[in-house]
């Protein structure tokens, strides 16, 4: 087993039949695959639910020890409830290990970034430090913080952190990161997780959000510092990233106090330039409005007059 | 060192070896000695994930209780890490699933307890993977193909001694190259855990030839065995010769 991918292949129709619980699960699709397993979307008494698979036992067991911990945060849901975790053995061959959580229907922020680029961003930010906060208050960093994670949840519009593969007690070695997103990868500090941690990884997500260009691993010119300014479409948010990506946040909340005053300015400013176009260009038949349109009017006739009396005088 | 260090040989190569013993014999020895071998396979970058000249890599990991994976230059920061990670998970779950064996009887591994028991010991494992000692030899396999990836391998060792550093337990690493034009293999560095020192190492990996990776496995391990006994662990001393110039073990 040792020189094996995790991947458990499974096709539609297949059947799992749960060794300890008894349950049966069948097979609908593949919705995600890693370099700890495959998520599949499968169906268990009528109900859809998502079922983590993988040729590594202990991947399962550390991910549904980790959900179980998550479920019981009362307020806030850390991560999808854990529906069941069992054996099963595939095809009447191997035994494989999986666990069974609730299926979270939406979109990914992924996906999200590239139909709508920076739209909400300060309001997904800010959602997202609040999760942040309730896990770190747990003394648990979420390790594998990146847009592909993240769900927003078509039933209820609420941002969601649904795999947990990545979460790991403060202090000790990040379990699970993407290079991209992780700050040993660009040598501003270490893959002990901390809050700092996870603040560096919504920092690189914030960038990333930019339709206009995507970071790429690269062994060169790994200065994110320096291209951060690059990042226009982003430029409001540029000071507290740089700030999260430089570790000055301790806590998800004092960054959030940033982020929200910043989404407050940026609210202001639209409503007195959207107020500011309506006057200008959008005449519609408010009391107000009828006044403009008559000084319009007026206005007109009088040029119209001024130049008659011009052609006049030159005639 | 002791009881608590889990010990390992990671070859780094791109090839087959085609001169002397054979490397799968040689590891499942190694592994004897209760020293894992992993091996990472690096790609060219027009070759495909599967070619024949690598599969040996899996079969010496195999043999050497390993793991190994085969990949291009560019994912291979990513991957040694990993492999290091997942080889020290697996050689204490080995562990611990013998300690259950005396407690439960002989058929008794993690798998056979209920899932709920199984997050228990999950648990332990993780214990004892963030603070048990680790003790990693780094072999390079520096023939002439290999020059054009030798910067994505020190990004890539770089990057696994950010990985080591975070965790709780102590770390040692080596860095053996082989082939060199006089020697089978080379020390380029001895043991240490100081991650800095990396950058001196690598301008002197000089490229040879040949692949004689089962003779540079078996002379590479002995070093595991005269550090043992020498207790270079406990003495600094040995940090301020340069020990790319003692002759090979």
């Amino acid at each position: 087993m040792s020189s094996i991918h995790p991947t458990v292949n499974l096709y539609k129709g297949d059947r799992l039949k749960g060794v300890w619980n008894h349950r049966s699960y069948r097979i609908e699709r593949l919705l995600g695959e890693g370099a700890r397993g495959s998520t599949y979307l499968a169906s268990w008494n009528q109900q859809t639910v998502a079922l983590k698979i993988s040729k590594d036992p202990s991947v399962v067991t550390a991910e549904s020890n980790v959900l179980r911990k998550l479920n019981k945060v009362q307020g806030v849901k850390l991560g999808p409830s854990l529906l069941d975790v069992d054996d099963t053995y595939i095809r009447q061959g191997s035994k494989y290990s999986f666990y069974v959580m609730e299926y979270v229907k939406g979109l990914t922020l992924k996906d999200w970034f590239e139909q709508h680029s920076t739209r909400k961003l300060g309001d997904h930010t800010s959602q997202l430090l609040n999760y942040l906060h309730e896990l770190h208050r747990l003394g648990y960093a979420y390790g594998d913080f990146k847009p592909d994670n993240i769900i927003i949840e078509q039933k209820t519009n609420q941002l969601r952190l649904v795999d947990v593969g990545g979460v790991t007690k403060f202090g000790r070695a990040v379990r699970e990161y993407t290079t991209i997103y992780d700050r040993g990868y660009w040598r501003l500090g270490s893959r002990k997780a901390d809050a700092t941690y996870d603040l560096f990884s919504l920092a690189i997500c914030m960038i990333q959000a930019d339709s206009n260009q995507k970071l790429k691993q690269a062994s060169k010119n790994k200065s994110i510092l320096k291209r951060l300014p690059s990042f226009q479409t982003i430029t409001p948010y540029h000071e507290v990233i740089r700030k999260a990506l430089l570790g000055s946040y301790s806590q998800a909340l004092s960054m959030k106090k940033e982020v929200d005053h910043i989404n407050r300015k940026l609210l202001t400013m639209r409503q007195k330039s959207t107020n500011h176009r309506y006057k200008k260009r959008k005449p519609t038949t408010t009391h107000a409005v009828d006044h403009t349109e008559v000084i319009g009017v007026t206005s007109v006739v009088a040029i119209h007059l001024t130049i008659l009396y011009v052609l006049i005088q030159t005639l | 060192m002791g009881k608590g260090t889990v010990r390992q040989i990671l070859l780094i190569t791109d090839g087959c070896s085609n001169q002397g013993e054979d490397p799968i014999s040689v590891s499942s020895e190694i592994a004897q000695q209760g020293i894992s071998v992993n091996v990472i396979g690096v790609l060219e970058d027009d070759q495909t994930e599967d070619p024949v000249g690598l599969s040996e890599v899996n079969d010496i990991a195999e043999a050497g209780n390993g793991v190994s994976r085969i990949v291009y230059a560019d994912d291979l920061s990513e991957t040694v890490q990993m492999v290091t990670k997942q080889a020290m998970n697996q050689t204490i779950q080995g562990y611990v699933n013998q300690e259950l064996q005396q407690i439960f009887g002989k058929e008794t591994d993690e798998e056979s307890l209920p899932p709920s028991t199984r997050g228990e010991v999950q648990e332990v494992m993780e214990e004892l993977g963030e603070t048990c000692d680790l003790q990693v030899m780094i072999l390079v396999d520096t023939s002439a193909s290999m020059q054009n990836k030798m910067s994505a391998v020190k990004e890539a060792l770089d990057d696994l001694i950010l990985s080591l550093d975070a965790r709780a337990g102590n770390h040692y690493f080596s860095i053996y190259q082989f082939p060199t034009r006089k020697q089978v293999v080379k020390e380029l560095l001895d043991w240490t855990s100081d991650g800095n020192r990396l950058a001196k190492v690598f301008p002197k990996f000089a490229v040879g030839g040949i692949t004689p990776t089962g003779i540079a496995l078996r002379e590479a391990a002995k070093a595991f065995h005269s550090d043992i006994e020498d207790d270079v662990m406990g003495g600094a001393a040995y940090d301020v010769v340069d020990s790319s110039y003692r002759q090979s073990l």
